[in-house]
């Protein structure tokens, strides 16, 4: 078992698309009627709302929210990774002249450092708070953020990775949560390239940051 | 292993992996002229066995390979055989012949688009590989059929032929048949091309240089039909002219390939003889047909061992205990690397061969 | 820019998760609701006993529709420490198929395992031929705080051949015959 698996309660992963949408069009009945998902699926789908600005379903395994300019794609169950890949690559095949203009990749992991002291010397490593000693009682680091750009002559992509305390999902619980943006300009072949290899590409390179991060602080 | 040195060494190593990761055999005619049969690789590299055994040897790629002969189409038979014939670029490649290319080519054109936009895997990428690079190199197809002459080495002190065996006209006929079959259930879905019909249409081999001969039988199979697999070859073939001495059992032993006949007619007593098992599923070959060819002859050779216990890989102990629970019957296909490496002096009367088993490889004793 | 970040999950604190993006979102939502709901917002300033506690208490309240309730995590189904493979189908038998099953972590050797055909979903039968694709999980799964180990199948579902395809692919095959000769 690795030191991410030692720690981690949740894993989830969401694709988010930027771009001109018409919500009302995703239907879970389009979905099935296209073949993307299951007929029953679609019958039992949890709608929260359809209309022309915003659409927002649950159908079990996978969140889904759309705006006339933003789509977000959400699933906290791993078996259900590869199967929002081939839903997000399937839809946008079918809507083919939809315009996309960015693509992000999140891989979200919820940790569990199971006790204060590893909690807080989590923290004190990632940032040294001795800075703050002279004025602060106490502190403590809440939220840490990293931001990486790679620009290349055809494109402008960027990783983001914030670093976060939460109890929502386990006690002494930290968040890494790591936006991988990938533009969209031309060739429009990109957003495949980005959905169908992306997605598998970023999601160990996440992990392997997480690990580093861990191997270095000794908890 | 050592590096072949002399021109007067006919050569043959059979590739085995242990049945799921393809088989190949690495021949040299002599005069420093070499020809691959399919190819395999090791799983965990993905590199092409026979191109690193060439290398291993020291051959020169690039201009002493010959020919590559591909005796199947389907991937599972011939994985890392495009790594190899872009490397061997003096090479030409040799497939069964099909007398609609078009169509054929539909198939393949179909199932290639299919992993590039990952709608599933490929089960013709390697051939559409090499079909791409033919193209590119401009150089004709030798098409494999019943009794044609595919490589010749002439020289003043010997001579060396390959011959094809199989397929015949027939099964190349019925092959058109089964593409638009095999177009019709899986051109146009996402599904993986199966591929589970006979082997009737794989290349079986026959190589004579000087005064002795080998028989390579690939994975062709006994037919009812008198004019398709080991009957037709046994009653028609002409360029067979004189009894082998090395013969590579076909399809793994099975008892669907095995022909008295060719024991009888074809091969000398105590031929040597080699076998590549397979692994998975019904395990092959199985203990009585090994019998039956330890009834044949005393010489026989698996590239690795036959029938071994087949777990699934090792994961973390929660995860194995919750997928022994839920499947019982899962299992790896294990990479088993085995060669069988067998030479002979070209100018030498007598039919002894000089054998050398590398990785897995062993004698199958009575 | 929007960005592209998961702004909304409940992994993130609210407090320090950037909203901005979504507020013409929320202004349409507000105004096409606006006769009929009552809206309420928490006091942007408490948070968790794990850091200092300070209070400010709002002049006005509002009560948030159901739209913008996040579920309770601890109320969340979710599933982890999956092994996942994908499969294709090899035979089908009368009660069982037999399926090539590669581990999507180690893409080295494979595996074979035999399935009960009832383990398929009744929607996923139509799928359900030779050489079909899908994934097996098995995974630990969390329904609301019950957990409970699965193993589940579910059928790969993908779009990969339109009019446009079919062409180019037979353009190509086209310029690819014409290059290829017998001998």
């Amino acid at each position: 078992m690795d030191l991410v698996d030692k720690y981690l309660q949740v894993e989830t992963l969401s694709v988010v698309l930027l771009g001109d949408f018409n919500p009302i069009i995703f239907q879970p009945t389009w979905l099935a009627n296209k073949g993307l998902i299951r007929l029953d699926e679609a019958e039992n789908a949890n709608v929260e709302i359809i209309h022309n600005e915003i659409a927002k379903f649950d159908l079990g395994w996978i969140y889904i929210e759309i705006t006339k300019s933003r789509c977000m794609f959400k699933t906290s169950m791993e078996p259900y990774f590869k199967p929002l890949k081939d839903l997000v690559s399937g839809i946008f095949k079918i809507l083919k002249e939809t315009p996309i203009n960015a693509i992000g990749i999140n891989h979200i992991y919820d940790l569990g450092l199971q006790d204060d002291k590893k909690y807080y010397k989590f923290g004190a490593s990632l940032t040294p708070l001795n800075y703050w000693e002279s004025d602060l009682t106490n502190p403590k680091l809440l939220q840490l953020e990293i931001f990486e750009h790679n620009q290349d002559e055809n494109n402008s992509d960027s990783r983001r990775i914030k670093i976060a305390s939460s109890d929502k999902i386990a006690t002494y619980g930290v968040i890494f949560s790591i936006n991988n943006h990938f533009t969209i300009g031309t060739p429009r072949s990109r957003i495949f390239e980005v959905l169908e290899n992306l997605i598998d590409k970023t999601r160990p390179e996440s992990k392997k940051i997480i690990k580093n991060i861990f191997s270095q602080i000794e908890l | 292993m050592d590096k072949l040195v002399d021109d007067n060494i006919f050569e043959i190593s059979l590739i085995g992996t242990g049945g799921g990761y393809g088989e190949s055999i690495v021949i040299h005619l002599g005069s420093k002229e070499w020809i691959v049969i399919d190819s395999c690789i090791d799983p965990k590299t993905n590199k092409s066995l026979p191109l690193e055994l060439l290398r291993l040897k020291g051959v020169d790629i690039a201009n002493d390979v010959k020919l590559i002969i591909c005796t199947h189409w389907h991937d599972d038979h011939i994985r890392g055989i495009s790594d190899l014939l872009e490397n061997c670029i003096n090479a030409r490649f040799c497939m069964a012949k099909a007398t609609d290319t078009g169509k054929f080519l539909q198939l393949v054109g179909l199932d290639h688009y299919k992993a590039k936009v990952n709608a599933t895997a490929s089960s013709t990428k390697e051939l559409a590989n090499c079909l791409k690079i033919i193209e590119e190199r401009k150089i004709p197809i030798k098409g494999a059929e019943q009794d044609k002459l595919l490589y010749s080495v002439s020289n003043i002190e010997h001579s060396t032929n390959v011959f094809s065996l199989s397929p015949s006209d027939l099964v190349i006929d019925e092959f058109n048949g089964e593409i638009s079959q095999l177009i019709t259930d899986y051109g146009q879905t996402n599904r993986k091309i199966i591929n589970n019909t006979p082997n009737e249409k794989s290349v079986a081999i026959y190589i004579a240089f000087n005064n002795h001969s080998v028989i390579l039988g690939s994975d062709l199979e006994l037919s009812e039909n008198k004019l398709k697999g080991w009957k037709c070859i046994v009653d028609n073939c002409s360029c067979i002219n004189s009894k082998s001495s090395l013969f590579k059992i076909p399809h793994h032993g099975s008892s669907n390939a095995y022909f008295k006949d060719v024991w009888d007619n074809l091969l000398i007593g105590d031929t040597l003889a080699n076998i590549t098992p397979w692994n998975r599923g019904g395990k092959l070959p199985t203990k009585e047909m090994l019998l039956k060819y330890l009834s044949h002859t005393k010489e026989l050779y698996v590239t690795s061992p036959i029938g071994i216990n087949n777990k699934p890989k090792k994961r973390d102990r929660d995860l194995q205990k919750a997928i022994y629970r839920f499947n019982k019957s899962l299992y790896e296909v294990k990479f088993d690397f085995g060669v069988i490496q067998c030479r002979h002096n070209i100018n030498q009367k007598n039919t002894n061969w000089d054998i050398e088993l590398i990785g897995k490889a062993l004698k199958v004793l009575q | 820019m929007q960005s592209t970040e998961t702004l909304d999950h409940w992994v993130l604190d609210h407090e320090f998760s950037i909203k901005n993006n979504h507020k013409d979102d929320n202004r349409l939502i507000i105004d096409y609701l606006e006769s009929q709901i009552k809206l309420e917002v928490n006091d942007p300033y408490q948070v968790s006993n794990k850091t200092s506690s300070v209070e400010k208490k709002n002049t006005e309240t509002y009560k948030v529709p159901k739209l913008f309730t996040e579920p309770l995590p601890r109320g969340m189904n979710y599933m982890t420490r999956s092994q996942t493979w994908v499969g294709y189908i090899e035979e089908i038998k009368n009660e069982e198929f037999v399926a090539k099953l590669i581990d999507i972590n180690d893409l080295t050797t494979y595996e074979i395992a035999a399935f009960d055909n009832s383990d398929v979903s009744k929607g996923d039968e139509e799928l359900f031929k030779l050489g079909a694709t899908f994934y097996w999980s098995v995974t630990f799964a969390n329904f609301k705080g019950q957990r409970v180990k699965q193993s589940l199948i579910r059928f790969k579902r993908s779009v990969f051949i339109d009019e446009n395809d079919f062409e180019e692919i037979m353009l190509d095959v086209d310029k690819l015959s014409k290059g290829l000769t017998w001998d």
